[in-house]
Formats: structure tokens, C-alpha cells, sequence
């Protein structure tokens, strides 16, 4: 006697091989690395059609990235990290913003391009202070992607990433925040880690009340500013002329912005160095001199060019000596991190979170 | 006569989500202080196929400039844009009406648009759908578009030159729904009428019988044994042919129903169909955008630190310190949540 067959909609069986993504969700800039030899990253902004129209303009429910920021007066536009890093926000806020990071994250797997036959595991890197809540959403969107997922901070990845697990200091410069984090061996503690706001967003902010300030007549957005900031930014005394055109009632004009820029930039070097000063006078005083010679220096925010130099010279100033080296990557430097600690991660940790 | 220098300035040319967004702001206003405003939506007919679809990204310009035409020859002004599939104007303090003389006069002059590059063989014709906020129904600018995009939708459908006013917005797969939630209504109905009715009927009728045939024994003044057994007996077959009356005539009328059910239930299947059908096509769709099967990883099975790692106890732990991290956090998630 034969049965029926009948058919079945399940997800085909996951036989086929093994996929570790690693994440850095970034107030600023996403990015994901896999082991499929993807590599993606987007800015970190969403945008929902605001209405019908702009829906049918744009051809789609949400855009991500630049493709968002193009397009954001038919949106309505979510920075979602920055408002999820908040300790108390705004209800109704929170939750547009979580909405909004789970879709994030939904399309950053997705350009990591995972097969439905293979077990997909991932590593994502969250801000040291994203709240509980947040972590929450990450964790269960991140669930109907992949097969297992864990969090960790961004700052351990980065050295993990390097195979720099023992005394040595990692400054982590993103857009809202520059977390510090000391390494010794062991898991980072809540005392090992600290969290400044001298970072990507405060140098716009530094930079637009300068510029203000200056030249009165020149009109700009926050947006203006981050995009020349990106291009020019140097902490450099001989730097590339920072030379734009903003207009000025309707026609554009040119500024020297070289000097302008280059002292906002250097308005996160003190406040780094002071976190660091805590972090090394904290620290067993036989290993003090090591740790101020392994200085990583990372993030979107190591971009900032001459930024190595200057907090090394300010180290010199202010600790005696200390020595800084710019990582290789710093836009992958967190995701690579993350992806390596997915790979080594034993199988029964991934099954036991499945 | 004095001459005034005036310094020669590009007129600044603002992005579509730019345009898009005063359009709207345009439309709050004209709620906000109640004056008519109408909206104007038109697209090319056709043109769809992969040899004519070029085409759309020049002609779609040439009948923005007819519009911008026909409204300067009218002094009419308003705010549009432009897309490969649509064209979009909203005019402040215009009528529908004149709105709709300003849509024939536009309909005229696309006919003699043509370009080098269309052969002169294929036809050009536009389908226009007009809005607008004099009708007492809520309205916003997302409304306003949804309504003229229906009316250019329905004159697409409709076809040759005419004029047609459209109230509802109704999609077909919306209109096989209301069509369908409204004969499985009627069902319902029918049945509660023949089955309430029914019952209600013989309730009436047993009711009254068996008080007769109580009134007529409790008359009785002879209370003998034989007199109450008879008296049960006659209840019990009261009751007994009741039922089985009962049963007879409902059977009788539901027969005369059942073919005004049958009819009624063989068009719901109809449009049950119908309406499948329409939501598999439409998944399909949606399906077809996502068929990147994907890039395979480099690995075939789960990895995991090996031995010859240099910092292999290091790393141990601190994999370990995670995973317990990782276990604490959907702890405290799951105590959380219950």
C-alpha cells in the first residue's frame, strides 16, 4: 500500500555547509563580513515612503544607506542606533527607531547573501551601552535570519580580530560615541571599558558652530558638514587645503575650511587621552608601560587623518610615553573581529542558543 | 529710461523628493485654510513591452512640457513631477471643473507628441485621472493622489475618449473581496431566515397545541388513575408527533431554499477562486524579486577554535565568557517578558 505524498512548504534542510557572519552595527555605518567572501557595508540610516506617492516614486517600502539619505524628504528618515543608544528616549521614538534597526539588520544579513541550504551564524557587535531593550530587538530580528546568534561589544571584537588579547587599549571612534576598552587576557569587564561622546557626531556639531561662527553668510546642513568632514578631515598641520563651495544666498562660494576643521578634529584627542590616562592608572603598574605601547586605534572615526600621531604626541605630553597604531580596516575592523569569533566559537555554544 | 542690472542666476532646480515635498506641504495648506485644490495624475498607455519601454524616459519629459504648456496658456500654476511611470501636478485654487478642461486641452496636444526615435506606426495616447478636496469625504495628499491614480486607472480600462467620474477607490483584488464578504452575508442571512422563522413558527404552533390539550384535561373533573395515564400518554405522543412534524416541514422548506444556496454558494467558489488565484500571482511576484539563491561559505562544517591556536587558552575562555554572557542576557530577556 503506497502512501500520498503530500507537499510540504518547509524551508529546505540545512545540509549544505556553514556560513559565520560578523556584524557591526554602528550608529553611523553597518558593516558585515562572511565567510562566503562577502563584504558589505551601509550607512546606517532607514527610510520609510513617507506616503503613496513617494512609495510609488521610489519603488520600494524601505531604503537603507545613502539611498535613504538621498531620498529622505520623501521619507520618513530613522538614524536608528543613535536613539537606541539612549538611556532614557522618547517611547513613541524608541520604538520607530527599533523598527527601523531590526529592518537594518534584516537587509545587512541579507547583503551578506546567505543560502537557505546552510547554517547561517552570527557574531554582531553592539554598542557597549545599547540598553537592554535594544539588545532584546537585535537579538530575536537576528533570530529569523540566521540559525544562532550572540552579541558582543565592539571594541573586544577589534582586538580579538587582531589576535591582540593581552594588554593592549582599544579606542573605538564611532559616530556617536568613542568607546575605550582594556585588554588583558580575560573577558573585559564593565571597570575595563569606558564610553566618551567626543566623537564622529560631536566633531560636526565642533565643526558647524566654527564654520558659523566664521563665515556667518555660508548656509549648510549637518549633512554638508559630515560629507566635508569625511573628505577633508585632518588633524595634520600640513594637510590638504580644505577648499568647498557652500552657498551664500542661493550661489555658491567658496571657503577655506582647513583650519576650522582641523581644530574640531582635534577637540576628541584630549578627552581620548584623558580616558586612556584612567584606564592606564587603573591598570597593575608592572604592565602599565606595555599597555600604554599597544594603543589600537579604530573605528570610522580613525579615518581622521594624522589622528594617530596626534594622541601618541599627547600621550607623550600627558602619560610620558605611549605608542598608537591605526588599524588596517577600520571600516571591516569590527565586523572581521566579529566573523573570527563566530568561526572559533565551538559548535555546542552555537546549538545551545539555537 | 534707466536700465536695472540684474545679476543673470540660474533658476535653482529642486530634486523630485524636494518637489514632492512642497507639493505635499501645498495640499496641508489648502486643507489647513480651505481653499480648493486639485490634483492632476496622467501616464502613458502601453509602452510596457521591453522594445517600447525605452521610449517611456523620452516621451515622459516631452508631455511634462505639454502640461507646463497648457497650464501657462491658462495661467494656471501648480507644482509637478515626473517619473519613467507617472506624472504628478497639484494645483492650488483650481476647480475640478477647470481642471478638467485643462485635462481635454492637455489629452489634445499629447496626441501630436512624437519623437525621432518612435517609429511613427506605434500609437500615443494618455489615460488622466483629476482629484480634489470639494466633496466632503476626508481628505490628504496621499488621498488625493489614491483618488486620481484610481481615475487615471479606471480611464485606462474604460479607453477611448471619454470622460468617466469615479468615487470609490477600489482595487480588483478589494473588489472581489467586498463582492464576496457580501454574498457570504447574504448566505448567512438566507439561513437565518428559513431556519429563525421556521423555528419560530412551529414553537408557536406546539405551544399553543399542547395548552389546549392541558387546558382540556385540567377541565376534566374526573381525576381517575385511567384519566392521568391517559393523559400522559397523550402528551407523550403529542410530543412524539410534533418532533417528527416539525422535522417534515422544515425538511419541505429547506428543499425550497436549497437551490437558491446552491447558486449562491457555487459564486462564492467562483470568486473564492478568483481571488486565490489573484493572491498566488501576486506571491509569485513578490517571490521572483528574491531569487539570488545566494554565495556559498567556504566552510562545509562548524569550525571552532583548534588546538594549534597560539592564544588557544585565552581565547577559550573568553569564548566561553561570551557564550555566558550571551545565555545571561536571554535569561534576563525571557524573566523579563514572563
Amino acid at each position: 500500500m503506497s502512501k500520498t505524498q503530500e507537499p510540504t512548504h518547509e524551508s529546505p534542510k540545512k545540509t549544505e555547509g556553514v556560513l559565520y557572519l560578523g556584524v557591526d552595527f554602528g550608529t553611523s555605518r553597518s558593516s558585515v563580513s562572511a565567510s562566503n567572501g562577502v563584504r558589505e557595508t551601509v550607512s546606517s540610516f532607514v527610510g520609510y515612503p513617507r506616503d503613496v506617492v513617494s512609495r510609488k516614486m521610489l519603488k520600494k517600502d524601505v531604503l537603507f544607506g545613502d539611498d535613504a539619505l538621498k531620498n529622505r524628504l520623501a521619507l520618513s528618515f530613522f538614524r536608528p542606533l543613535e536613539v537606541l543608544k539612549k538611556e532614557k528616549p522618547d517611547k513613541k521614538d524608541f520604538d520607530h527607531n527599533l523598527k527601523a534597526a531590526q529592518d537594518l539588520l534584516q537587509e545587512i544579513i541579507r547583503l551578506a547573501k546567505p543560502r537557505k541550504d546552510e547554517l547561517v551564524y552570527a557574531v554582531i557587535g553592539v554598542p557597549a551601552q545599547a540598553s537592554i531593550h535594544s539588545k532584546d530587538a537585535i537579538v530575536s530580528t537576528a533570530k529569523q535570519c540566521v540559525d544562532s546568534v550572540m552579541l558582543c561589544s565592539e571594541p573586544f571584537s577589534v582586538a580579538y580580530g587582531l589576535d591582540m588579547l593581552d594588554d593592549v587599549l582599544v579606542i573605538d571612534i564611532g559616530a556617536g560615541t568613542t568607546d575605550l576598552c582594556r585588554m588583558h587576557g580575560t573577558m573585559p569587564e564593565d571597570s575595563d571599558q569606558t564610553t566618551i561622546y567626543h566623537a564622529g557626531d560631536w566633531v560636526d556639531t565642533k565643526f558647524a558652530e566654527l564654520l558659523s561662527e566664521a563665515h556667518p553668510e555660508a548656509q549648510f546642513t549637518i549633512q554638508m558638514i559630515k560629507e566635508i568632514k569625511e573628505r577633508f578631515s585632518s588633524v595634520a598641520e600640513e594637510a590638504e587645503r580644505a577648499v568647498v563651495n557652500l552657498p551664500v544666498n542661493g550661489k555658491p562660494t567658496e571657503f577655506d575650511v582647513t583650519d576650522l576643521l582641523r581644530e574640531s578634529c582635534r577637540g576628541i584627542v584630549a578627552p581620548i587621552v584623558e580616558g586612556l590616562h584612567k584606564l592606564i592608572a587603573t591598570f597593575d603598574p608592572e604592565f602599565q608601560v606595555r599597555l600604554k605601547n599597544r594603543v589600537l586605534l579604530a573605528g570610522g572615526g580613525s579615518q581622521i587623518k594624522g589622528l594617530d600621531n596626534a594622541i601618541q604626541r599627547e600621550m607623550h605630553r600627558r602619560l610620558g610615553g605611549g605608542k598608537v597604531l591605526r588599524i588596517e580596516e577600520p571600516v571591516y575592523g569590527g565586523a572581521n573581529g566579529a566573523l573570527k569569533i563566530a568561526h572559533d566559537m565551538p559548535a555546542e555554544y552555537w546549538e545551545k542558543l539555537k | 529710461m534707466s536700465e536695472t542690472a540684474t545679476e543673470s542666476r540660474p533658476t535653482p532646480r529642486l530634486s523630485t523628493p524636494q518637489m514632492l515635498h512642497l507639493m505635499r506641504l501645498e495640499v496641508e495648506r489648502a486643507l489647513r485654510q480651505r481653499y480648493p485644490i486639485s490634483c492632476l495624475m496622467f501616464g502613458l498607455d502601453g509602452f510596457v513591452d521591453s522594445e517600447l519601454l525605452l521610449h517611456r524616459k523620452v516621451l515622459m519629459p516631452l508631455f511634462f512640457q505639454e502640461l507646463k504648456a497648457v497650464t501657462f496658456e491658462r495661467d494656471i500654476r501648480g507644482l509637478g513631477i515626473w517619473t519613467e511611470g507617472f506624472e504628478l501636478a497639484v494645483f492650488p485654487h483650481v476647480a475640478p471643473e477647470d481642471l478638467q478642461e485643462l485635462a481635454q486641452a492637455l489629452l489634445e496636444r499629447a496626441r501630436s507628441v512624437r519623437h525621432e526615435t518612435l517609429p511613427a506606426s506605434v500609437p500615443i495616447s494618455i489615460s488622466i485621472g483629476i482629484s480634489h478636496n470639494l466633496h466632503p469625504g476626508e481628505v490628504s495628499f496621499a488621498s488625493m493622489v489614491e483618488e486620481a491614480e484610481g481615475g487615471m486607472g479606471l480611464a485606462r480600462t474604460a479607453g477611448g475618449d471619454r470622460i468617466g467620474e469615479w468615487r470609490a477607490v477600489e482595487t480588483e483584488l478589494e473588489k472581489l473581496k467586498v463582492e464576496l464578504e457580501h454574498q457570504l452575508k447574504e448566505i448567512a442571512e438566507v439561513q437565518d431566515k428559513i431556519f429563525g422563522d421556521q423555528k419560530e413558527e412551529e414553537d408557536l404552533f406546539g405551544r399553543n397545541l399542547v395548552t389546549k390539550v392541558l387546558t382540556l384535561f385540567q377541565d376534566e373533573s374526573d381525576h381517575s388513575e385511567a384519566v392521568v395515564r391517559l393523559e400522559k400518554e397523550v402528551i407523550a405522543l403529542l410530543k412524539t408527533e410534533l418532533a417528527a412534524w416539525s422535522q417534515t416541514s422544515s425538511a419541505s422548506k429547506l428543499l425550497a431554499s436549497q437551490k437558491q444556496i446552491e447558486n449562491l454558494e457555487r459564486r462564492v467558489a467562483k470568486l473564492t477562486e478568483s481571488l486565490s488565484a489573484t493572491e498566488s500571482a501576486l506571491k509569485q511576484i513578490a517571490a521572483a524579486k528574491n531569487i539570488d539563491l545566494g554565495v556559498a561559505s567556504i566552510f562545509r562544517n562548524v569550525q571552532g577554535l583548534t588546538l594549534e591556536d597560539a592564544l588557544y587558552e585565552a581565547k577559550r575562555e573568553m569564548l566561553k565568557n561570551i557564550f555566558e554572557a550571551n545565555v545571561a542576557l536571554r535569561a534576563a530577556l525571557s524573566s523579563k517578558a514572563s
